[in-house]
């Protein structure tokens, strides 16, 4: 810098260098805008857009662990990987799997052309247990109209309506009496508690009449008496016994499918699970629910050691899929078949039985499942069986489908928002500060300097996304920026009312507004880290971008802003204190500080 | 005290220069009873009236779309009930171009989703992808609240601890007072007005947290300075010398304050007034309150907090004493002499001034310097 000093020579303090700072500063800047545009190929970098303000779909899974504890980070992680390896593998573009919070794993995908049902499945478990099937009974759901399994282009079809030529169709078969009835498993306390409640809310009577039916009645009465079952939700479903969620003919398969995932997972219980209605068994064009009761299971999806799926050759238009089993896999599937020669076995999702065949051979390798699959959903249960089960169940907190024109208007919004949050900043402090405030825009802008190419960078890098909270948090943050240089200037205008100069008022007020500053900032800083790592949904977007902006305030007042003030001050333009916004209140004539001080 | 001299000025232009001298710590009691009386009213708001909570809490479907020319919210609302599923709510969001229907419903399956969705697009004769629709279980908000809960606790400790270390503990409980008082009041506010409340609202509450404990570390940065080495002399009492640090802090306050609030108020502007519904409707609101409150508790209850923590001590309140003593006894003896002819009596009874200090020099600032230096 080539000011000269003017005036007579200047008070004891050491006159700060400012070159070194505005050198170190350029260089930052640079560094920072090279990356960023050397990331971008060469091109003007621009930030990765959130689902908000592009467009797309975005789905929160939280862990749901039986007794209620948070789940470890090694299996969030080894979840997170297993949803990403999932959605990967049904080809949707760059999608974002991210773990947040303790308990939560967030799937984003961008664009139009993923459908949410499809995702949800992303975040099953995908247990798979091959479990004899005992009996079964048609549900009291409402019959599906059949419709065209050809159709199933539309996304509102849903899957597996249509026939499936290797089951049998013994649908209604309630009666076949259950053989080696295993003893009711032990069950917790919890469990106890619940029955108990349930007990209660549909009446003693009622349940222990629901308890002594031993298969499940079909007269109009009894869908009357047993009305109360029909009304409970599904997770107290899933706490009733087996006998009662199979016999009480109120209890509907839409309640048994919404029971919490992992419900019936075990694999030394017998359960009671879902078949989804098939067209095959349609009577007048109505296909119905079936409830079917199976034993314990004796392949499971560990048993598995790859799947691929396929077009169905006996159902054109279908698709199955194929698995391999391990060897102790192929015994276990061995065994299983030779002892069900004739018989069906259910070949269970989680809550669902996707198939349940009639065994016709004994057969040891490899199985094939089909159940009139659409592509993406054989692709899907193939990637599923390959990558193996979920360590973790999770369920479903929120879909968020956002459409880029309403994500562009989000966008647009959110700039407006910060045009007139910067604009009237910026009046502020032009009016209180003066030629100061012409300072506080400069630092400013320098922030945004560093910010912008941060962003995109980070974007690269990262896979840091912007979204509208994000933006809040920047327009947020432009407070907080601005404020490191109030505290700034409201020093120098005490030390300058205390009756120094500009020029030598300066080095005070920075030694003191600085200790101030950084006190201030890692508290907003504490703010950003523990909120980023805590908590869940859009404010982490926001802690993010406040975090990132209380990083680049720093480095804006210690490398830009001071130096700028210090370097001002030996100029003319600031002699004036009321030109510089320092206020007009000096009580004294410059040269008797200055002899004071000297 | 030494501006005798200056004429009385406008408060604006005392607060321009920082010359203020309101008794703020001095009626500390009545901010408690300000601040009680607020707290009584929010509380007995929440347990009668409780939140308005959004459709987050309850789980639900929201539609979504930005609303076409030459059409009414009616239109889509008919659509949307004769495919067989129940509005819970529709209304028109936002303004101009802007202009949005936004409809709510009970939680809804897949198949549902989609056939209200599709006969919406159907009614409003726009592409069923323009149609936003965003799910949301019934867990959700509880999940997001309790989330926040965790982050809460977690920066309450780690704020104390480092308020502790930095300034000193009776600082720490004293800022974590106003903190809460902060969020509280805030929450208050919501529900006592009746804003909606949804998971964004949960989250820009703790985002107040930062701020609130920003505001309160400038001033208690001040009170620390001014206090230091303040029992070994006595001039000035604990009380006096905090209150004369939140009147040198009280226009970088209403500065900081005016400048943070300034972009809200954009947010605000642009989240309720234009677009209406969503995050930045959700964010702008509970900011907007929150950085109000945190203003007001940083100034009100925060320092004089502090300061009935300090008198606790029994050699701040000697010291106190002390002053008031001298005071005393400094004034009797200069209406003793009489012979004072224009001066400040208070310096004279100074004992640690040892320069005399020149005529209409101000000597309380160059000692403080001389302190710091």
């Amino acid at each position: 810098m080539t000011t000269v000093a003017r005036g007579p020579s200047g008070p004891l303090q050491t006159r700060l260098k400012v070159f070194p700072y505005f050198f170190a500063f350029g260089a930052l800047l640079l560094v920072l805008w090279l990356i960023a545009v050397g990331g971008a190929g060469w091109k003007f970098p621009t930030p990765k857009l959130g689902l908000d303000l592009q467009g797309g779909i975005s789905m929160t899974l939280e862990a749901n662990m039986p007794d209620g504890s948070t789940p470890d980070n090694d299996r969030m992680e080894q979840a997170r990987q297993i949803i990403d390896d999932r959605v990967n593998g049904t080809g949707v573009a760059e999608p974002e799997i991210v773990v947040q919070g303790a308990n939560n794993i967030v799937v984003n995908v961008a664009g139009k052309d993923t459908d949410p049902e499809q995702l949800r499945k992303v975040g099953d478990p995908a247990t798979l247990r091959f479990r004899e099937v005992l009996s079964q009974t048609q549900a009291a759901d409402n019959p599906e109209e059949v419709t065209d399994p050809n159709a199933s282009g539309s996304p509102s079809a849903s899957p597996g309506d249509g026939s499936d030529p290797s089951s049998s169709s013994s649908a209604g078969a309630g009666d076949n009496p259950t053989t080696g009835e295993t003893k009711p498993p032990a069950v917790s306390a919890d469990v106890e508690a619940a029955r108990k409640a349930i007990a209660e809310k549909v009446g003693t009577e009622l349940y222990a009449q629901a308890e002594s039916l031993t298969q499940p009645p079909n007269d109009p009465a009894s869908m009357e008496i047993f009305k109360p079952f029909g009304e409970l939700s599904s997770e107290e479903i899933a706490a009733l016994p087996i006998g009662i969620q199979y016999n009480v003919p109120t209890i509907t398969c839409k309640q048994l499918n919404g029971r919490p995932p992992g419900s019936i997972s075990a694999t030394d219980q017998q359960v009671i699970a879902c078949n989804k209605p098939e067209s095959s068994k349609a009577k007048n064009g109505l296909a119905y629910y079936v409830k079917s009761k199976l034993d314990v299971a004796k392949v499971v999806g560990e048993d598995v050691s790859n799947a691929g799926s396929g077009p169905d050759s006996q159902n054109p238009g279908s698709w199955m899929v194929n698995m391999e089993f391990t060897g102790q896999g192929a015994d276990k599937w061995q065994a299983l078949t030779t002892a069900t020669v004739g018989k069906q076995v259910a070949i269970v999702l989680d809550n669902l039985v996707v198939s349940d065949p009639t065994i016709q051979s004994v057969m040891s390798s490899s199985a094939q499942i089909t159940g009139n699959f659409r592509a993406t959903d054989a692709k899907l249960l193939a990637e599923q069986l390959k990558y193996g089960a979920l360590p973790i169940a999770f369920k479903v907190l929120t879909i968020e489908e956002v459409s880029p024109t309403l994500g562009t208007s989000q966008m647009e919004g959110g700039l407006l928002a910060g045009f007139i949050g910067v604009a009237l900043v910026i009046v502020y402090c032009l009016v209180y500060y003066r030629l100061l405030g012409l300072v506080v825009i400069a630092s400013l802008a320098a922030s945004a300097a560093l910010i912008y190419p941060s962003i995109s960078l980070l974007g690269k890098q990262m896979g840091f996304t912007l979204t509208l909270a994000g933006i809040t948090g920047f327009i947020v943050a432009i407070g907080i920026t601005a404020d490191s240089f109030v505290v700034f200037f409201e020093r120098l205008k005490d030390e300058v009312k205390e009756g120094r100069s500009v020029r030598s008022a300066v080095p005070r007020a920075w030694a003191l507004a600085r200790r101030t500053i950084m006190s201030a900032n890692t508290v907003s800083m504490l703010a950003a880290v523990v909120l980023y790592f805590l908590a869940i949904g859009a404010v982490r977007g926001f802690a993010f971008t406040l975090g990132l902006s209380t990083i680049m305030d720093i480095a804006v007042v210690f490398l830009f802003t001071h130096p700028l003030v210090a370097w001002l001050s030996r100029t003319r333009l600031m002699g004036s204190t009321r030109l510089a916004g320092l206020g007009a209140s000096r009580r004294r004539v410059p040269g008797a500080v200055r002899t004071k001080e000297s | 005290m030494s501006d005798v001299s200056t004429p009385r000025r406008s408060v604006w232009k005392q607060l321009y220069s920082g010359d203020t001298h309101f008794d703020i710590v001095g009626r500390r009691k009545v901010w408690y009873l300000v601040s009680l009386v607020l707290m009584v009213i929010i509380v007995g708001s929440m347990a009668i009236k409780g939140f308005n909570l959004g459709v987050e809490f309850a789980g639900g479907n929201q539609f979504t779309v930005h609303a076409p020319a030459g059409t009414s919210l009616e239109d889509a609302q008919k659509a949307v009930e004769n495919s067989g599923v129940e509005v819970e709510s529709a209304q028109v969001a936002g303004t101009g171009d802007q202009a949005k229907y936004v409809l709510k419903t009970g939680p809804l399956s897949d198949a549902d989703s989609q056939k209200a969705r599709g006969a919406m697009a159907d009614a409003l004769k726009v592409p069923s992808s323009d149609i936003g629709v965003s799910e949301v279980s019934s867990s959700w908000g509880k999940s997001v609240s309790r989330q926040a809960l965790v982050a809460l606790a977690v920066f309450l400790v780690l704020v104390a601890a480092y308020l502790w270390l930095r300034f000193e503990p009776k600082m720490a409980i004293a800022a974590l007072v106003a903190l809460v008082h902060d969020v509280a009041l805030t929450a208050g506010v919501f529900s006592l007005v009746g804003f909606e409340v949804t998971p964004g609202t949960v989250v820009g509450l703790l985002t107040i947290l930062g701020y609130s404990l920003y505001d309160t570390v400038v001033v208690f940065d001040r009170v620390q300075e001014n206090t230091k080495g303040l029992l070994n002399e006595t001039r000035f009492s604990y009380p006096e010398a905090a209150n004369k640090a939140l009147n040198e802090t009280l226009m970088r306050s209403i500065n900081t304050s005016l400048i943070g609030l300034l972009p809200v108020a954009g947010l605000l502007f642009v989240g309720v007034g234009i677009l209406g519904v969503g995050t930045l409707k959700d964010l702008a609101l509970v900011l907007f309150v929150g950085m109000l409150t945190g203003t007001y508790s940083s100034i009100f209850l925060a320092t004089p907090v502090l300061v009935d923590l300090k008198m606790r001590e029994p050699r701040v309140r000697d010291h106190a004493k002390k002053v008031v003593e001298k005071r005393r006894v400094a004034g009797e003896k200069a209406a003793a002499e009489a012979a004072a002819t224009d001066d400040e009596t208070e310096e004279d009874a100074i004992p640690v001034a040892s320069v005399a200090p020149r005529p209409g020099a101000r000597p309380d600032t160059r000692k403080r310097k001389a302190r710091k230096l």
